[in-house]
């Protein structure tokens, strides 16, 4: 189980998985966000 | 608008994150496979984002060490 605190607003999320499958997530729309195209990554990998 | 193409689901980053180029990190021999890796990893991300433009990795993998 991983329990970690949203980026953006600071709500928990927590997510469960076993063996590669996600098995149970909170809440259920969990996203990630990149707000650099993969075309620009090598500008500043650091930060890509 | 083209950051929202920025959003992936849980489920595809998942399936973005697990290639080798992120699994074989510690792998002694990363920086001799990255190639290779990074050509699976382009494809995974082709795949996951049904070809999205603001996934393109084709000028990303150009700029890859060799």
């Amino acid at each position: 189980m991983i329990e970690a605190p949203c980026l953006d607003c600071g709500d928990p999320l927590r997510v469960v998985v076993r063996e590669g499958v996600i098995e149970d997530q909170d809440p259920s729309r969990i996203c990630t966000y990149v707000d650099i195209p993969i075309r620009d990554w090598s500008r500043n990998l650091p930060r890509a | 608008m083209e950051a929202e193409a920025g959003f992936l689901s849980l489920a595809e980053s998942m399936a973005v994150m697990s290639t080798a180029r992120h699994r074989e990190r510690l792998n002694g021999h990363y920086v001799s496979s990255v190639t290779s890796y990074s050509q699976q990893f382009a494809a995974k991300i082709k795949e996951v984002t049904q070809n999205n433009p603001f996934w393109d990795p084709a000028p990303y993998l150009a700029r890859e060490p060799r």
